[in-house]
């Protein structure tokens, strides 16, 4: 017995022990520290509490809002019951105005009327300079509005009478106006009509936190504001934030780092102390105890190592404190806490992790010691051709699944792996075939390799599968979502193209837009050309949306650009033109007024239309002359003037010319120009993280594999071949397997892209995939892989070691 | 007759954990053009240690040696390696062939990599000179004992080796074997005029040496 607890010390001064201890505190101090900024980052619930409601105890904003439009009096919708003694109601309204300042700077800024100084603006506001508002017409604005201030429309002049800094949000635009000041803005009738200006009331209520209960009762459930959202000081203290799905979402990624660190080095502890237990127990100390000794002593040892670099993290954290700070623009963080919670989890993973890497290691040293008697075997050429034909079945039943999928996501990703499976089974044929064709050649190192590769067919057939396997998920994996967010670029993509901009003239309903809006509208754009006018009418085409007429030919060839003589055709026979390609090659289809009455079929041609002129607005586009006269007759739904030849200048005051002058009330659609596809960065970390952890795994398969061939390594450079000679072999032996693999894997993936793409146009744009990313990973997985045939190499000069104990 | 290799005073320890062990203490070694030596020794005495030095496989700690007129300590592992394949023929105990390559294979190897014109010929004469002709195709692990040892000969003779060392090369043949490959490197020595050492503990190679030499516990006891 004392010699299995010698034993345990001997383990624990072991370099392979001491690097365990180290590294799994290091990742746990990273993992506490990175969880614990961010955790720093969001508020407590107190600071939640105030930054909702100041000193209130509760909040209630009505759902459906009785709106105030510009220089009406806000008066105060009071309270249902009054208010009740120990208990006061502060009505706030609210709103978001775009407001522009004497230096001519613009600004969407939220306003806000009460009384000031408020307990509901106490702890979550501070007035840094100037006094607080007294009158109508006087506010306080956050830091960058200075002097007066005013709106795009109407009279009304606002005097910043102080700077405000919101304590949560210092970066937020804010107004904080006296009560009164609202009444205050003057609009013309005309500019009342165009525009959408309106203040609507939420309640604070302050008091007793009982009082303020009851009443909440009363009047919420009561429902005298019909529905309500209520936040109370309680349950925004009770919120703590930790739920299963942010523990999943949020900070099971962060245990991947311990986990993989105690797994990969208990995995190496383990091969260690395999060794050393074999020569032990030839020597007779009794196996069992043995292997519990040295399991105890890694498990505890991580345990320790679990806790040193949780506190250090912990300090590492509240240090960081200053720098989150300002990196936080000022915001407030929250309590520095020694997460033990946190630190238990953490442990626990390592726990396991580093008992799975003892099991796993173990395993695999036992499989190597055994390895050295292992006898190279070749895969015969019929168990390669009918694991070949499987595979192929596979494949081609993949490929039905894809072409069947119907728009199912589980049958078009299922197929694609199972593609990948399926292609993956032909690989050992397609080993065992280069080898031979590599055997073939003339005495050199790659004959060399090729003899290798078929003489122990078996191995390099089933690693060669097993990488495709892995690489061919990863990047059918990555094809298929890549090229399915590139897609949803072209899905929204601007409907009005370049150079164009329309406002809506007749709105549903009946509404005109005022002429003298619609000539500020024209003036302000400087646009020059006259409009083509398009009708919206009640029609729908098909399922695809409804039809748009135009009153000419002209304007259609205004519209759409030139129209071959099919198109015009149609158009002239009472029919409609569609933008890009119909579904099934259509050439006609049943055109149905939306008040029910009978549709009628129509025929439809697709044109595709140069980029100045592609409008993908509603379905297609008709000549409201040449509609079947049922169609004629149906409901106009919107009419809009159509402009076009805008300088790019125009655009972008197009686009914004609604919010800025706040004549909103008629919509104006621009060109919104696609931000261009980016990956988002969970598949980009996705990539990468795969990369970081296939790459060492890949490392470690080949160089154990090409490790067995050292005997041959060193026969060759004893016989006078320099390593220039014998690197090639081994470089051929990784270079094949995954160069196969690789091949193989990109094809599936490949394959399925493009059947989904040639399916689903609009929904996967294979030429929008970042292929540079895949192809990055793939070549740093075959550097890898060059690498561990290098490294396999290494030692061969050293004269031989013992290990000692 | 010249001098193949000149070595004096060789060093060599090996490093491990609890120190250095000397494997070779001040070993001095000539072999000239045309000889065949016999090294004696027990297990562990330094045998395979001198082999590897003089090979240029292993560098010592100390001493002076020159191999076909290089000085070897001056070489890096690159030269030396290049050295030998095309000076110095070495022969193993598990004769060390490429169980890839068939035996003409096996020798052509070397020659292709000396440059040699029609290495295929050239392999298959030296097979011929060793009266192995006839297993030309054949792969190592279908030989016996003896004809590997054979092939593995022809191999180091590939190229016009000047030195052959030997180490333990009738470890794993019977004594009938043992002699005819005792006999035969001596012939070759002779007739080719080249450099020949060979390590043993099979006392039977004394008959077939032109001289004996004797190692224990890293030094030469008798020359």
């Amino acid at each position: 017995m004392r010699q299995v607890w010698q034993v345990g010390g001997l383990l624990a001064r072991s370099q392979p022990f001491r690097g365990l201890l180290v590294l799994v505190a290091v990742a746990t101090a990273v993992v506490v520290a990175t969880s614990m900024c961010i955790t720093q980052l969001s508020w407590s619930p107190q600071q939640r509490a105030v930054s909702v409601l100041g000193e209130a105890q509760a909040r209630v904003r009505p759902v459906v809002v009785e709106e105030v439009p510009p220089g009406a009096a806000l008066v105060s919708p009071g309270w249902g019951t009054g208010e009740g003694e120990g208990e006061e109601v502060l009505p706030v309204w609210r709103t978001l105005l775009p407001l522009s300042v004497a230096d001519g700077s613009f600004a969407t800024v939220a306003y806000s009327e009460l009384e000031m100084p408020s307990p509901v603006l106490n702890g979550n506001t501070k007035l840094v300079s100037g006094r607080w508002p007294a009158t109508a017409g006087e506010c306080v604005a956050t830091a960058w509005a200075t002097g007066q201030a005013s709106p795009p429309i109407g009279e009304w002049p606002l005097t910043i009478v102080g700077r405000l800094k919101d304590v949560f949000y210092p970066s937020a635009d804010g107004f904080y106006c006296a009560p009164g000041t609202w009444e205050t803005w003057r609009l013309s009738e005309a500019e009342q009509q165009a525009s959408r200006f309106a203040v609507s009331a939420e309640f604070f209520l302050l008091g007793d936190p009982g009082v303020v209960e009851r009443e909440l009762v009363q009047v919420v459930d009561g429902g005298q504001y019909g529905a309500c959202t209520v936040e109370t000081r309680e349950q925004l203290l009770a919120f703590s934030g930790v739920s299963a799905q942010k523990f999943l979402g949020e900070q099971a990624p962060f245990l991947a780092l311990p986990f993989g660190v105690a797994l990969v080095l208990a995995g190496r502890l383990a091969r260690w102390s395999g060794v050393v237990s074999r020569a032990l127990v030839r020597a007779g100390v009794p196996a069992l105890p043995l292997r519990r000794t040295m399991a105890a002593t890694a498990l505890g040892g991580t345990v320790v190592a679990t806790l040193v670099g949780g506190v250090g993290g912990a300090i590492l954290a509240f240090a960081a404190r200053p720098g989150l700070m300002l990196a936080n623009s000022g915001a407030p963080l929250s309590d520095w806490r020694l997460p033990v919670a946190d630190l238990l989890e953490i442990m626990l993973v390592c726990v396991i992790a580093a008992g799975l890497g003892l099991g796993v290691g173990d395993a695999v040293t036992s499989a190597r010691l055994g390895q050295h008697d292992r006898v190279a075997t070749p895969l015969s050429r019929t168990t390669q051709i009918v694991v070949a034909v499987a595979g192929a079945v596979v494949a081609v039943a993949a490929l039905g699944a894809v072409l069947m999928s119907a728009g199912r996501l589980w049958w078009m990703v299922g197929g694609g792996l199972a593609l990948v499976i399926g292609l993956a089974a032909v690989t050992p044929l397609l080993v065992g075939k280069l080898g031979t064709v590599l055997s073939r050649r003339p005495v050199s190192a790659t004959t060399l390799a090729g003899r290798i590769l078929v003489e122990d067919s078996r191995r390099w057939g089933v690693v060669t599968a097993m990488m495709t396997v892995v690489l061919g998920v990863v990047c059918s994996l990555f094809v298929m979502s890549a090229s399915s967010l590139a897609g949803q670029v072209i899905l929204e993509s601007s409907p009005i193209p370049a150079g164009s901009v329309r406002i809506e003239v007749e709105a549903y309903g009946g509404a005109q837009l005022p002429p003298a809006t619609l000539t500020r509208f024209e003036s302000d754009l400087g646009l020059a050309t006259s409009p083509v006018v398009l009708t919206e009418l009640g029609v729908k085409l098909g399922n695809w949306g409804l039809i748009q007429a135009v009153t000419s030919l002209d304007d259609a060839r205004r519209l759409l650009g030139d129209l071959s003589d099919s198109a015009v055709m149609v158009l002239q026979h009472g029919g409609a033109v569609v933008v890009g390609k119909t579904m099934n090659n259509e050439t006609d289809m049943l055109a149905e007024p939306v008040d029910g009455t009978s549709g009628v079929s129509i025929p439809i041609i697709s044109i595709r239309p140069d980029q100045a002129h592609r409008y993908t607005t509603g379905a297609g586009f008709a000549l409201a002359p040449a509609l079947p006269e049922r169609l004629q007759q149906a409901e106009v739904v919107r009419v809009w003037n159509v402009y076009q030849g805008l300088t790019p200048a125009q655009d972008v005051k197009a686009r914004s010319w609604g919010a800025d002058t706040g004549l909103n009330a008629f919509q104006t659609q621009a060109y919104r120009p696609s931000t261009g596809f980016s990956l988002p960065q969970w598949l980009a970390i996705s990539l990468l993280g795969f990369g970081l952890l296939f790459a060492p795994l890949l490392a470690l398969v080949l160089r154990n594999d090409v490790r067995a061939l050292r005997g041959l390594a060193a026969t060759l450079r004893s016989i006078g071949l320099a390593r220039r000679w014998t690197r090639p072999v081994f470089a051929t032996l990784a270079g094949v397997t995954l160069g196969v693999a690789t091949a193989v894997a990109l094809t599936s993936a490949l394959v399925t892209g493009a059947l989904l793409n040639a399916l689903y146009p609009s929904a996967f744009d294979l030429r929008g995939t970042p292929w540079w990313m895949l192809a990055g990973f793939l070549i740093g997985i075959l550097a890898a892989a060059q690498l561990a045939a290098h490294s396999a190499m290494r030692g061969l000069t050293s004269r031989s070691h013992a290990i000692t104990i | 007759m010249g001098v193949l290799v000149d070595a004096e005073g060789i060093v060599a320890d090996y490093v491990v954990k609890t120190g250095r062990v000397q494997a070779l203490k001040g070993v001095d070694v000539m072999i000239e053009a045309g000889e065949a030596v016999c090294l004696f020794g027990a297990s562990g005495s330094g045998k395979s240690t001198l082999l590897n030095v003089l090979a240029g496989l292993d560098v010592p700690d100390a001493g002076r040696l020159r191999v076909c007129g290089e000085d070897m300590l001056s070489l890096s592992d690159v030269q030396r390696t290049a050295l030998r394949l095309r000076s110095i023929g070495m022969v193993f105990q598990d004769n060390n062939l490429v169980a890839q390559f068939t035996a003409v294979e096996n020798v052509e190897l070397i020659l292709r990599c000396q440059g040699v014109g029609s290495p295929r010929r050239g392999a298959a004469e030296l097979l011929a000179a060793l009266g192995v002709a006839d297993l030309a195709d054949r792969y190592p692990a279908d030989m016996s004992g003896g004809q590997r040892q054979r092939v593995g000969i022809a191999r180091a003779l590939a190229g016009q080796r000047a030195v052959i060392l030997c180490d333990e090369p009738t470890g794993a043949l019977d004594r009938a074997n043992s002699e005819l490959l005792f006999g035969l490197l001596r012939d070759l020595a002779h007739s080719y005029g080249i450099g020949v050492l060979v390590a043993t503990h099979d006392r039977l190679a004394e008959r077939y040496a032109d001289r004996v030499l004797e190692i224990c516990d890293g030094q030469l006891v008798a020359s």
